[in-house]
């Protein structure tokens, strides 16, 4: 049955520009007010008074299942990076998910790669802020 | 461990009860002799060494032999040994020793047994008396050969009692047996030992009873002898112990038929018994209640037995006595004691199938928050276990929803009174009906209310159909139907810990129940149905909470069971208590969901002019179950300037107020912009996402806009699909949503999709959108549904837009119009709760060709 939603939020060193959002749960009616409760506050100024993580990686290898809500959330969260100049971007979705995203016209605006790696590599390489 | 090493238990075990309290330990190595088993009775002449007579046991166990024969003869017959199988010599055989005329007051012998299971040695316990008294039985003697009970199965039987008498509370007191009897009546009495008890530490592995190692329990054995010859079977001869038994001398007893120890209290049946057993010439063993001489009773146990001569005619009847006054009080006590035990578990049983229930009601109230399901649960729940049917009122609510009056058609509270609905089937749940929306004005005003004094029973209950049309007719009538002093009463129910009880003994005069409420109501249905019901005992609790009465309880019993107790009241006040909190909850539950409902569907209303001619329009809205879930689903349907139809569906992302009044301001945008110009659905879309992100709302929907256009503006891009029909152009944009379905005329069902979708909107205003066209037939629907009808957890988007298009298929022609076919999709598409709700609409072009 549903899976409750948990959260980790992965830095590599206080330098790195990207930040790892890693969800472990369902994302779904339920839990999408959590996500958007924690990525404020996760993704607020660091406390040491540190560059702020420009790109974040949302990790969904770890969620089952989620739903228009869930995805609502999500771009809810993109939205408030990309306010403050960010960019968010999505890893290891489920084929479903893929799907949904496919179906909602998103990959137009959002990127997806297949794993949390892909996705850092990729956004560690220089000339990727477009 | 005890001393000897012995298993305490088996130890323990072996003590039995005597009468007065008193315990005695048994050691280890006792047997016992049975008084009630059928024992072997000989009657042997002492000068001429033969046995004259003999009973039926006596001949078994000495088989073949034609009476009278010589006692080494009959010895040899049954195979008279010693407890060791041994043989017996002159001076230890006690028929020699009889013979000797020496009296034998008991000793240990062995017989073979003869049996299927082939030969073994059956200890017997020996008494041999000469009759010397006997006016005519002078140089004979009386030979008893007595079962001997073994140890295995005495230790089994000693257990049982103890097991028997233990949980019950100890002490003398309340002893049948004992009462009225003397010390006298303790009738275990040791006989003698034949050898000194088994040193400790020794085991009989054999299991066996060793009869040569153990003392021998003979309890208070007395024999008689009567005359089978004489009139009324006197007695001829009674031993010394019968004396000591009943006080009734040798002198006193012979002569007399043995009835004479009978008194007031003996069982008749049982003397029947007897004298019927005894003229038929059987054996007989019965437990008789019998007095001595000094008035005294005692439970006497007496095997009667017939012995024959020679020519198998009975002359004499032995009867073998025993004072069993102890047993019986033990096996009194052990009775006492087990109804007790059992009166305690029953107690125990009672409490816990209270807790259970009450927990019960507890766990299932918490579940529903839709309160008429509420009631009809606990109808359901508290019958049968607290009565035998169940009324519920409920005071319809009238504070914050007064407000919206429209809003609230859907309470089941507000429904006039409909008598032949049985309110406990449920089926007036308005949560997952489904509405039509198309021709007349779905937000209608609510019916006007009847109340009365806010109170209406909603549910009723009773397990036996045939009275449940009784407790129908009272529920459904009982309020309307009060007096004055009904009335008085029913206000005195809405306060604070209100109880009313009617139960045997509250009305005075020594009314019925049924009568003592009667007097509360006027003549009518309902008290003609009380009274047909006739309770044995009735009860009404008020169900609150936070200082409000929410509704009443009353409960009943029928005639034919016991009254409602305390304890059962008390149960009743718990569960009301419970009651009265989910009541509440489910109401604030129910107001929050059809304020909701309400906004949705008075937004969700199409306006009859906007809507254009030359389409057929149905549409669907079911609300997600929970309240939580309903959300931000919307359709419109309207005529642009030039005539074109246009249909709209969408869904903004998030299930709460917010999402509802954004659905409310995307969809009048998007009217909006559709309604007053003749733009197509591309640049609709991409206007209200600019809207969207002008006016700042922070939400994200995805929407389908199909425009339809015009009769008469039928240039047709595209060629028409399969056969000749007229066919109209039709322009269609999708941001983010599932795809519409297309059903054409000929039963084919496609969908409306594009090689990728578009952005959602919301997102980024700039995005590019694409506008596509086909030509439908006349005759052909259009399908525009929100992502409830096809997603569930279980069912991932893809493969219910797939099973959406076999349902469409398979239903499309048994549909009788668009208002069937859109009701035949969701009966077969919705799960059984309705989880997101759900909004469908259906559009077929009638336009007639040009």
């Amino acid at each position: 049955m549903r899976r409750p939603l948990d959260v980790d939020l992965h830095r590599n060193d206080e330098n790195d520009e990207v930040e790892v959002l890693h969800l472990i749960g369902d994302l779904d009616l339920q839990s999408a007010p959590e996500l958007r409760g924690w990525s404020s506050e996760l993704l607020a100024e660091p406390a040491d008074g540190g560059e702020r993580a420009t790109v974040v990686v949302v990790d969904l290898t770890d969620v089952p299942f989620v739903d228009s809500t869930g995805v609502g959330a999500l771009l809810s969260v993109r939205r408030e990076v990309r306010a403050r100049g960010g960019e968010l971007v999505l890893a290891g979705p489920s084929p479903e998910l893929r799907h949904l995203l496919g179906s909602l016209g998103l990959p137009a605006v959002l990127r997806v790669y297949d794993t949390r790696d892909d996705a850092v590599a990729h956004l560690r390489q220089p000339d990727v802020s477009s | 461990m005890t001393a000897d090493g012995q298993d305490p238990l088996r130890q323990a075990s072996l003590g039995l009860e005597l009468g007065g309290g008193a315990r005695l330990m048994l050691p280890r190595g006792v047997a016992q002799v049975r008084p009630d088993a059928p024992a072997a009775v000989l009657v042997v002449d002492l000068a001429a060494r033969r046995v004259l007579y003999a009973n039926e046991v006596a001949a078994q166990l000495a088989p073949g032999l034609t009476l009278p024969v010589t006692v080494e003869d009959w010895s040899a017959a049954a195979d008279l040994r010693d407890l060791d199988g041994e043989q017996l010599d002159e001076t230890a055989h006690p028929l020699w020793r009889i013979a000797r005329f020496e009296p034998v007051a008991g000793q240990g012998v062995s017989a073979a047994r003869h049996s299927d299971m082939g030969r073994s040695r059956e200890p017997l316990w020996v008494v041999a008396l000469p009759l010397d008294d006997a006016p005519d039985l002078q140089g004979r003697a009386l030979v008893v050969f007595l079962p001997v009970r073994d140890r295995e199965e005495m230790q089994q039987r000693a257990q049982e009692a103890h097991a028997a008498a233990s949980p019950g509370p100890g002490g003398a007191a309340g002893r049948p047996g004992a009462a009225g009897s003397s010390g006298q009546s303790v009738s275990l009495v040791p006989v003698v030992p034949l050898v000194p008890l088994t040193p400790s530490g020794a085991q009989d592995d054999d299991g066996g009873v060793l009869l040569r190692e153990a003392a021998v329990l003979a309890t208070g054995l007395s024999f008689t002898v009567a005359d089978a010859h004489a009139p009324d079977l006197p007695l001829v001869w009674v031993n010394p112990a019968f004396t000591a038994v009943t006080g009734y001398t040798f002198e006193q007893a012979v002569g007399r038929n043995c009835r004479f120890l009978q008194g007031p209290g003996s069982d008749p049946a049982s003397a029947l018994r007897m004298r019927e057993a005894l003229e038929t010439g059987r054996s007989i063993t019965e437990v008789l209640l019998n007095y001595r001489a000094d008035g005294t009773a005692f439970w006497n146990q007496v095997a009667m037995s017939p012995v024959v001569d020679a020519n198998g005619e009975v002359t004499h009847y032995v009867g073998i006595q025993t004072d069993v006054s102890g047993r019986i009080a033990a096996d009194a006590e052990r009775d006492r004691a087990l109804a007790a035990e059992q009166a305690a578990r029953a107690e125990v049983e009672v409490a816990n199938a209270r807790l259970r229930l009450l927990a019960e009601v507890t766990r299932q109230l918490s579940e529903v928050t839709d309160a008429r399901v509420a009631v009809d649960r606990l109808a359901h729940l508290v019958v049968p276990d607290l009565a035998d049917f169940a009324m519920i009122a409920v005071v319809g609510d009238d504070t914050s929803a007064t407000s919206l009056p429209d809003l609230r058609y859907a309470d089941v509270d507000d429904e006039p009174d409909a008598p032949d609905e049985a309110a406990g089937d449920g089926d007036g749940d308005a949560g997952g009906a489904s509405q039509r929306a198309s021709s007349s004005d779905p937000a209608a005003p609510a019916r006007p209310p009847r109340r009365r004094r806010g109170l209406r029973d909603v549910a009723w209950w009773h397990h036996d159909a045939d009275r449940r049309t009784l407790v129908r007719e009272i529920a459904t009538r009982r309020l309307s139907e009060l007096n004055e002093a009904g009335n008085q009463l029913l206000l005195s129910l809405l306060g604070p810990d209100a109880v009313a009880v009617a139960a045997p003994g509250t009305p005075p005069d020594g009314r019925s129940v049924a009568e003592d409420l009667a007097r509360m109501m006027r003549p009518g249905r309902a008290r003609d149905a009380l009274l047909a019901l006739n309770p044995s005992s009735m009860a009404t609790w008020s169900l609150r909470s936070g200082g409000r009465t929410l509704g009443l309880l009353t409960v009943g019993t029928d005639r034919e069971r016991e009254p409602l107790t305390q304890h059962d009241v008390d149960l009743g006040s718990d569960i009301a208590a419970r009651a009265g909190l989910a009541l509440d909850r489910s109401r604030l539950y129910r107001q929050q969901r059809d304020l909701a409902e309400g906004l949705q569907r008075s937004l969700l209303t199409l306006s009859p002019g906007a809507v254009p001619s030359h389409v057929d329009v149905a549409v669907r809205y079911v609300a997600a179950a929970e309240a939580a879930r309903v959300g931000g689903d919307f359709y419109d349907v309207f005529t642009q300037p030039g005539g074109a139809a246009v249909a709209v569906i969408g869904d903004v992302m998030g299930h709460d107020t917010d999402a509802a009044a954004s659905m409310a301001q995307l969809r009048s945008t998007v009217r909006t912009l559709g309604m007053l110009t003749d733009d197509g659905p591309a640049e609709v879309l991409r206007r209200a996402d600019a809207l969207m992100r002008a006016s700042g709302m922070d939400t994200t929907a995805t929407s389908a806009v199909v425009r339809l256009a015009a009769p008469g503006d039928v240039s047709s891009p595209v060629p028409a699909h399969g056969d000749e029909a007229p066919a109209v152009l039709v322009e269609w944009s999708n941001a983010g949503h599932p795809p519409p379905l297309v059903l054409a005329k000929d039963g084919v069902v496609r969908l409306l999709t594009a090689p990728s979708t578009d952005l959602l909107l919301g997102v980024d205003p700039a995005t590019r959108r694409r506008q596509t066209k086909l030509s439908l037939g006349v005759g052909a629907t259009l399908l525009l549904y929100t992502d409830g009808l096809v997603e569930r957890r279980d069912q991932p988007l893809l493969q219910g837009i797939r099973r959406l298009q076999q349902v469409v298929k398979r239903v499309a022609p048994q549909a009788a119009d668009l208002h069937q076919l859109l009701d035949l999709v969701l009966e077969e598409m919705l799960p059984p709760v309705v989880t997101d709700d759900v909004a469908v609409v259906a559009l077929r072009l009638t336009c007639p060709p040009p």
